[in-house]
């Protein structure tokens, strides 16, 4: 059998302000496991959006096993048997798994009414052929996330998908998950299904993969077969520049005085008994899976998420911080994961969005000045580089740079000392990532502090001078500058 | 490992889900204590009564819940549902004909507001806040505010049957909630509200037509509420805009204390039948205490606030339990 | 796609247009008809008559869009006004049969502000406590209207309370000239707070994005509780307005209000989710409502009628808005 399961050509999709595809084309043998691996923003799950249907794309064409295709929407996709894993599960969670496999469409009696032993012995079984055994009349919401997997790749499974594309699926799992899943791959490899594994953890994709293909900027740079490449080589694909020059010499020393101190600190199941320091003029990055109470840890200590246990110092003081604006007049600022959802109000202006966190500033005797707030917007514009015609535009016309960069100006004007940022660079196009980097570098050199939480360990052991592992809540390890390394993060992060 | 925690939270589970039974237990238990009249029959006939008609409504403001939407205009299709029956019987003294008529303008006004919420994409509080507003209008220019009654033989004997010593409006009543239990659960319809209102975009991507099922919601709801407006006809031989005027809230109270949650994706009739219960025993018992109708309505509406934060407060806790 | 989106900016300006001034064009159009069919609507007497009663939701209506403006409702603000009018009558009976003295104005104004302002601190907190989204708070502000309505019943026994004082400072609050300067004052002082005030700019951007508010370290709790506090304390004042007008108190005085006060500010724009809209919208909506209110009594229309026309505009006012929101946004990713 000559032909490919799947052909991608030259798709191109444009977003507002972003090329997230330029002429991709691609091709995918079947029943192989086909790696597609780039950094943040490369591309890669715009293009499973586009295979399964979520998007159309503005040019290219998708030819399933010889035939071209359109797809509408993700029931057209489906039924030529593509279904897409999403990091975000697409299940309904206050329903069980028996129903969210069958979403929507419940095998009926013949008299039209749902046939629930049919249902359930037909899930049960599609758990079990995946080497599982749980209880298919549990409500997802109960499940832990290597359960959830399971289920999105069972609902796969029920419709008989040929080519199964799965969006980072270890992100939240344990090593004995992992391997679960790799067994899951190899059997479906067995029964001639393809599989499409998007990751940019390059272990594992050594390690399950038959071919691999490279995304950069929304460009294919290269196909080839896992056994003729290595990790340097991908990762110089990857990046596309020497790896060293990835991230900007630091010229500032870290200081000896200790900004923030953490003693113990608990918050509900997410975080237990976390104990750091933070000094000035630091970069201390936070490693760790999806999902392993990172995010909850920085809300904690903000004020976003109440402290259950353990106590925070700010400069040698005992601090109780109970909300966000205690937080604040402790001088610690978040950049939140989801700049759309949390940082920023999209439909207000660049303007209203930065001087939000510092009102007084920009007002003359108690009366805002909004002449004065267009001044000092203008100002951070200038010295961030935010490229905008004016600061009056909505921050939902920027791209995701500048976006992020409008919620660094945010935090900036109200002149915090201590700035956490949470996954400051995704869904970033590299050029700004590198302002950025840039950014945060001049901020420690200025004596300000960093707690950077970062999934991209490029980018954690290239910008910190500490790194702190945190897994399952726990504070599993600290790294220093000279025993930095990717497999030393890695093992602490998975075991 | 796994399975103890799921184990326990089994069996809190359970626990959780009879509170409302063990609350109507309980509010029964104290009440005969206090007045030993309150189980006698004719009170308990009283009680079931008015489970039922509210119980109608409610069995539409559950699936609309469950969808993810409310609807305030049930009050008002209710008042129409009476003036328009009583008005048609009047009319044509034939009661099959006023009864089609009445449910299908129940079905018509309904489908209205399913296609203002879908359609214009109007919030549901406010499109159903303007229908009810209309709808009212409606019957105050029909009645004037006055009250219109019938004579007509077949809905006075309908009212007064009683099969086992039971109000006939009574089985009707088991008939809907049988229907509707039957609909939520047994059918890919029902099962598709469940998804519309646990997760729309999830719902959307699996080839769900949410408009549809919402709009389906809003207009089953119509004739639910057009069923109970003639119920009531029926026990009443008469129709008033001063009839029901709080139904809408009442049901949406029962609904939370029956412990579906106002968030949608879950909950059922059956449950919210257990917390109609609980809401009409506890009317009666503050009538019984003597409480005079101020007290009443004070004690009315602190249940409601409280019930909404007790919702609100064991969604969280359950949610914070599990870990997101 | 050469000719879509040419095509899409034309009709999104006309809709925009439409939808800004369309509320102003109708109001335009309600009074030349009127006017028209009825000689005596543009009478003096007609206006001010419409303008004092206007005023009276007016006041109501303001402390609604504070609360709206953030993403929440309050349906209690009709039995607050309720409650208030009846303390505020038996008050003065009690203490006003001396004459003359305008201290005792003074004091019982104040005195119900602070009431109206407490329970709707009373609300904010219970909603801000459980972290309420609509469902929740259209529920709990519900409880509160029953359990502000009953202590009104309560507190008059039910009964039509009559003034009898004869302080006259308390009267003159709700005649002549008077409404109308309160209703514009506080408008004004509002529109003020949101515009020019750290307090302001903050509530607006809680109703823009309340997370990212919180995230930014904004004390939306507190806010929030404040807005229903501001809420209520119009309401209250509202009833000062009314009682004097009337000279008396009914326990159901503002029954009603409540759904008149979201309706003027839902028709002027002030939408749902919060964060759009404001003061002038407000006004524009208590304008068009009460204008077309009076036209249709003076043209003789039922009132029962008015009711139907009441709701169907509120649906159509926010059809348009939503229509009109999603051309802008439409626009805005072109």
């Amino acid at each position: 059998m000559n032909r490919y399961a799947l052909e991608m050509r030259d798709i191109t999709k444009l977003f507002p302000g972003v090329r997230a595809l330029d002429s991709v084309s691609f091709t995918v043998s079947p029943g192989e496991v086909h790696a597609l691996v780039g950094e943040n923003g490369a591309g890669k799950s715009t293009l499973m959006n586009i295979l399964s249907g979520v998007f159309q794309p503005d040019s290219g064409s998708i030819i399933i096993d010889g035939k071209e295709r359109v797809f509408k929407g993700t029931k057209d996709a489906e039924s030529c048997g593509i279904s897409l894993i999403h990091q975000e599960f697409n299940l309904v969670n206050s329903l069980s798994v028996a129903e969210n496999i069958y979403l929507g469409y419940l095998h009926t009696h013949k008299g039209g009414f749902v046939d629930w032993k049919y249902v359930r012995e037909s899930a049960s079984k599609l758990i079990q052929d995946l080497g599982f055994n749980f209880s298919v009349r549990q409500r997802v919401e109960d499940l832990s996330i290597a359960e959830k997997q399971l289920v999105e790749i069972a609902k796969a499974l029920s419709v008989n998908a040929q080519i199964i594309g799965m969006d980072e699926p270890t992100s939240s799992l344990t090593q004995k998950e992992i391997d679960k899943l790799f067994t899951i791959i190899n059997r479906l490899r067995e029964q001639g299904i393809t599989v499409i594994y998007i990751s940019h953890k390059l272990e594992e994709v050594f390690s399950i993969s038959d071919t691999i293909t490279v995304l950069r900027d929304g460009q294919i740079i290269d196909t080839k077969a896992t056994k003729d490449t290595s990790n340097a080589e991908l990762i110089a694909k990857m990046v596309g520049r020497p790896v060293d020059m990835n991230y900007p010499q630091r010229s500032s020393k870290v200081q000896d005085e200790v900004v923030l101190e953490a003693d113990n600190i608990s918050c509900a199941s997410y975080v237990k008994d976390v104990s750091f320091t933070l000094h000035k003029g630091e970069i201390l990055g936070i490693a760790g899976l999806v999902g392993s109470g990172r995010t909850e840890l920085v809300e904690a200590i903000f004020g976003a998420r109440p402290l259950q246990g353990g106590s925070l110092l700010v400069h040698g003081k005992k601090v109780n911080i109970g909300n966000t604006s205690q937080g604040k007049a402790c001088s610690i600022g978040l950049v939140t994961e989801d700049r759309k959802e949390t940082g920023l109000a999209l439909h207000y202006s660049i303007t209203d969005n930065i001087v939000i966190s510092n009102l007084p500033r920009v007002s003359k005797k108690g009366v805002y000045s909004r002449a004065m707030a267009q001044k000092s917007a203008a100002q951070s514009v200038k010295d961030l580089g935010i490229r905008t015609p004016s600061t009056k535009q909505s921050v939902i016309n920027l791209s995701g740079g500048n976006q992020q960069k409008v919620v660094l100006a945010k935090w900036l004007f109200s002149d915090v000392d201590i700035l956490i940022m949470d996954e400051p660079t995704r869904g970033i196009d590299v050029g700004a990532k590198y302002e950025i980097y840039l950014l945060m570098n001049s901020l420690v050199a200025q004596g300000k502090s960093i707690i950077m939480i970062s999934s991209e360990l490029p980018e954690v052991l290239g910008m910190s001078d500490r790194v702190m592992v945190i897994n399952k809540g726990r504070k599993k390890g600290e790294l220093a500058a000279d025993e930095m390394h990717a497999e030393g993060v890695m093992r602490m992060a998975l075991l | 490992m796994k399975k103890t925690i799921h184990n326990r939270t089994a069996v809190f589970e359970f626990v959780l889900n009879q509170t409302v039974l063990l609350l109507l237990l309980a509010f029964i238990v104290i009440m005969s204590i206090v007045r030993t009249s309150f189980l006698a029959w004719w009170n308990i006939q009283s009680i079931l009564l008015d489970v039922s008609i509210y119980g109608v409504v409610a069995c539409g403001m559950t699936m609309l819940i469950i969808s993810g939407e409310f609807d305030l205009s049930a009050s008002s299709q209710y008042m129409w549902a009476q003036i328009l029956f009583v008005t048609m019987l009047n009319a044509t003294n034939n009661p099959f004909l006023s009864i089609l008529v009445t449910l299908v303008s129940g079905l018509v006004l309904g489908t209205l507001n399913g296609l203002i919420v879908t359609k214009l994409r109007v919030n549901s509080f406010i499109a159903t806040l303007g229908t009810m507003t209309m709808i009212r209008g409606l019957c105050l220019v029909f009645t004037n505010g006055n009250m219109v009654s019938t004579r007509n033989e077949f809905v006075k004997t309908l009212g007064q049957a009683q099969i086992l010593g039971v109000s006939s409006l009574f089985y009707i009543y088991i008939g809907v909630l049988v229907v509707v239990s039957v609909v939520l659960a047994y059918t890919n319809f029902g099962r598709r509200l469940y998804a519309t209102g646990g997760n729309i975009e999830v719902a959307r991507l699996a080839g769900i037509h949410t408009s549809f099922q919402k709009t389906m919601a809003f207009s089953s709801m119509g004739l639910l509420c057009a069923i109970a407006g003639m119920m009531l006809v029926t026990m009443l031989r008469a129709g008033s805009t001063q009839y029901g005027t709080d139904i809408a809230l009442t049901c949406v109270a029962a609904t939370v204390i029956g412990g579906t949650r106002l968030s949608g994706g879950a909950g059922n009739a059956i449950r919210t039948a257990l917390g109609m219960m609980v809401i009409v025993v506890l009317y009666k018992a503050l009538i019984y205490l003597g409480l005079q109708a101020y007290y009443q309505n004070l004690a009315k509406g602190l249940v409601l606030i409280a019930v909404v934060v007790f919702d609100v407060y064991t969604t969280r806790r359950r949610a914070e339990k599990i870990g997101r | 796609m050469a000719g879509g989106p040419q095509k899409l900016k034309f009709w999104s300006r006309i809709t925009i247009v439409l939808r800004s001034y369309g509320v102003l064009i109708g109001l335009v159009l309600i009074i030349v008809i009127a006017s028209i069919m009825e000689p005596t609507f543009l009478t003096a007497n007609n206006v001010l008559n419409m303008l004092r009663q206007a005023s009276v939701i007016g006041i109501v209506s303001l402390g609604v869009t504070f609360v709206m403006m953030t993403g929440g409702m309050d349906l209690s603000v009709g039995a607050i006004v309720s409650l208030c009018s009846v303390v505020a009558i038996r008050m003065m009976n009690t203490y006003g049969q001396t004459g003359g003295s305008s201290a005792l104005t003074l004091v019982v104004v104040a005195l119900i502000a602070a009431i109206g302002f407490l329970i709707g601190l009373v609300n904010g907190s219970i909603i801000t406590s459980i972290n309420g989204r609509l469902g929740e708070t259209f529920i709990i502000t519900y409880g509160m209207q029953i359990v502000v309505a009953s202590l009104a019943l309560l507190y008059s026994g039910g009964q039509f309370i009559t003034g009898t004082f004869t302080d006259g400072l308390y009267q003159q609050l709700g005649t002549g000239l008077f409404p109308i300067f309160l209703f514009l004052a506080i408008a004004l002082v509002m529109h003020a707070v949101l515009t020019y005030t750290t307090f302001g700019k903050q509530i607006c951007f809680i109703g823009a994005n309340m997370e990212c508010a919180r995230m930014s370290g904004i004390k939306v709790r507190l806010l929030r509780t404040i807005t229903y506090g501001i809420c209520g304390m119009t309401a209250a004042l509202s009833a000062i307005v009314v009682t004097s007008r009337v000279f008396s108190a009914s326990p159901l005085q503002g029954n009603g209000y409540e759904l008149e006060a979201i309706a003027a500010v839902v028709v002027g724009g002030t939408s749902q989710s919060g964060g759009n809209g404001g003061i002038v919208n407000t006004i524009i909506g208590v304008l068009v409502l009460s204008v077309l209110g009076n036209a249709l009594n003076v043209v003789g229309v039922d009132a029962n009628a008015q009711l139907l026309v009441r709701g169907g505009i509120i649906i159509v006012a926010v059809a348009l808005d939503m229509w009109n929101k999603k051309t802008a946004q439409r626009m805005a990713t072109i």
